[in-house]
């Protein structure tokens, strides 16, 4: 393979595109964090920019990873790839979505992506996720199981901990009819008790769904900081620290 | 039509905030689809939910509405001709010389008081039936209509102040010194870091496993974030590879976005720099981007050349690639690294890829998506899981610099300022409350 150690990559290595790079980036940076003044333009042109290079650059790479090639094996041998030559006319009736006159044209490939994406999604859902996480639910709640020891108390708990948590959680979603007689009043109280306590549960959940949104935001703040002040500001003779 | 996000209003066009609760309106302007009654934003072309031609769609609507107005046959619009009225009469009592002679004429009437949208479009369009004849009482109705209408355009509704916050002002006024207290505790770390690297790395066990890998070992390393989340993933992609470049274990990337395939580029970039002797096409390779979701790892399990018949940068046959040899099959790989900024992309590999094959999958995440995945860790669907600094620094030993240290010791900083907030913002609430009583 003649791919030298620079490889496909030599034109980003060169100085000046570095440097471009950085000031364009920098700049770009810096206007996203004048929102903290308040919404400008600059914010403004910056959101498009993103929006408007994502799209784009979407675009370019699914018409030459996806499209091209296969355009092309339907090129040189139709009747070894008719399929490719189906799912293109399929995509061509997508297309008639934007004309009003065409726009039932794009039933047919439409009904295929949801059908055919909801079936791999529910097969998929059932094997990969409803079964397995229900075994796993299954534990063992002493310590024996787990080596004893205090280690195996600590699983131990972990178990009984995630066996109340997901009873709990999920009696939260049950819905009953008004309590009739001892009985039914009695199993009323069960049920909301535990509902009760499924919602809290939840909330804890929730609450480490929030710190985690939570980190990942301010790791990107520190990002772009850290960019400025190593990389930018290097290109300005400043050193950082 | 704007819907106030925040009151639910329902505001004429035009307003910037709104009327009674005065929340700013400026992303909330809502286009409605004539075909569907779909809301959608008023900056979209086509209709979300049916993918109608909204912009041609109104052009059309009013252009025919403006047929019906000003037509060769069709009255002047009673608005202009009609005497000003001085106040409201009720129908009976109203003089017969101001209704209108006919029911077109009423029709046509309203259609200019009437606001251009969603209204005239389904009134227009093509294949419906005409309206039927008003009666005496429905063009008394419509004449009474028209007369408030007219009066709700040309009287001043005066504004309306919003509501004063129940928030204290010192929170209300200090969002500016929050933004200013978390850059400081981003930056501050940089001079001063009070938790050194071992205290905040955990071992979940990914790069011992990565060690063990040797270079007749090959990888399958998947790109799932966006360019937006690269701040935080970049250098975590950047280390895994590293460590595999290091043992030169083959790594062959896929995109499962678009924008994965530039991330991966720069990923590799940075990695070939480091290590030269892990060349393109030799030890490593880039196939592009999969399509598909679902669908398209099912695909990819039926083997890599048919779904990728070349590979992004060089455009060769993947078959000719020395990097590919031996690895027509997914099954073929010693595990499958996937990067991804949320959970959904680790939960399909998991659900069409592992529950097929058993590989192990090792997911690098940001921070946002660890708490989604622990379950699949704690069932053993996912072999290791690496979130947040913690994992980079975790994937990097040896190697760590100010920069990792002080990205840590920073989150630590940020939510001890959350926790700080929160107590004062509560405590600060509680005394208003009691003031009021």
């Amino acid at each position: 393979m003649p791919a030298s150690p620079a490889g496909p990559f030599a034109i980003f290595a060169t100085p000046g595109a570095q440097v471009v790079g950085t000031w364009v980036a920098a700049l770009l940076t810096l206007a996203v964090l004048s929102y903290l003044l308040g919404d400008n333009i600059l914010f403004r042109l910056a959101e498009h920019l993103l929006v408007g290079v994502a799209a784009g650059y979407a675009v370019a790479v699914a018409w030459r990873d996806v499209l091209w090639p296969r355009l092309v094996t339907l090129w040189q041998d139709p009747l070894g790839h008719w399929y490719d030559g189906l799912f293109f006319l399929l995509g061509l009736m997508l297309l008639g979505r934007g004309v009003r006159r065409l726009s039932s044209l794009g039933n047919i490939p439409l009904a295929i992506l949801v059908g055919a994406g909801a079936g791999f999604a529910l097969g998929g859902a059932f094997l990969g996720t409803l079964l397995p996480q229900v075994r796993d639910t299954i534990a063992p709640i002493t310590p024996q199981p787990y080596g004893g020891g205090w280690s195996g108390w600590a699983r131990a708990v972990d178990a009984i901990l995630l066996i109340l948590g997901t009873v709990a959680a999920l009696t939260f979603f049950t819905y009953h009819r008004e309590a009739q007689g001892k009985g039914g009043r009695f199993s009323q109280g069960v049920i909301r008790f535990w509902g009760s306590a499924g919602r809290k549960v939840m909330m804890v959940a929730f609450g480490a769904l929030l710190a985690g949104a939570a980190a990942t935001f301010f790791a990107l703040l520190q990002s772009r900081l850290f960019f400025l002040i190593y990389d930018w500001l290097s290109l300005l003779g400043v050193r950082g620290p | 039509m704007i819907v106030c996000p925040a009151c639910g209003h329902h505001n004429a066009e035009g307003r910037t905030r709104c009327e009674i609760c005065g929340a700013s309106l400026e992303h909330f302007l809502y286009r409605v689809c004539p075909a569907c009654g779909a809301l959608n934003a008023a900056d979209r072309t086509f209709c979300l939910r049916c993918l109608t031609n909204l912009l041609q769609a109104e052009e059309e609507d009013i252009a025919q509405g403006q047929a019906i107005a000003g037509g060769p046959t069709a009255p002047p619009p009673p608005a202009e001709s009609a005497p000003p009225v001085e106040a409201p009469l009720p129908p009976a009592q109203a003089p017969s010389s101001s209704l209108p002679a006919t029911w077109e004429e009423t029709l046509s009437a309203l259609s200019d008081l009437l606001p251009a949208g969603a209204a005239q479009a389904l009134a227009g369009r093509k294949g419906a039936p005409p309206p039927p004849m008003p009666s005496e009482e429905e063009r008394a109705e419509a004449a009474l209509f028209q007369r408030v209408a007219k009066e709700g355009t040309t009287g001043r509704v005066p504004p309306i102040s919003p509501a004063p916050s129940a928030v204290p002002d010192i929170l209300a006024k200090g969002r500016v010194l929050f933004a200013l207290l978390l850059i400081a505790a981003a930056l501050v770390p940089l001079w001063f870091a009070p938790w050194g690297e071992g205290r905040l790395a955990p071992t979940s066990g990914a790069r011992t496993w990565l060690e063990a890998l040797g270079p007749h070992d090959a990888v399958l390393v998947v790109f799932a974030y966006s360019p937006a989340y690269a701040g935080e993933l970049q250098p975590l992609a950047e280390a895994f590879l590293h460590t595999l470049a290091e043992r030169s274990v083959r790594s062959i990337a896929i995109a499962s976005q678009p924008a994965g395939v530039g991330l991966a580029k720069e990923a590799y970039r940075a990695v070939e720099e480091a290590v030269p002797a892990y060349a393109y096409g030799e030890r490593y390779a880039i196939l592009g981007y999969l399509p598909g979701q679902e669908a398209g790892l099912n695909a990819l399990l039926r083997g890599l050349e048919q779904t990728f018949a070349r590979d992004a940068l060089l455009q060769r046959p993947t078959a000719e690639l020395p990097a590919l040899q031996g690895l027509s099959q997914v099954a073929a790989f010693q595990g499958i690294l996937i990067l991804s900024d949320e959970d959904t992309p680790v939960r399909q590999w998991v659900e069409q890829v592992h529950s097929r094959t058993g590989l192990p999958l090792i997911a690098g995440v940001a921070a946002r998506a660890a708490p989604l995945l622990a379950p699949y860790q704690h069932a053993g669907q996912l072999r290791y899981l690496v979130a947040g600094p913690s994992g980079l620094i975790e994937m990097t030993p040896g190697q760590v610099d100010r920069r990792l240290v002080a990205r840590a010791n920073g989150l630590v900083i940020y939510f001890a300022i959350w926790c700080a907030v929160a107590v004062v913002s509560n405590i600060l609430y509680w005394r208003e409350r009691r003031r009021e009583g």
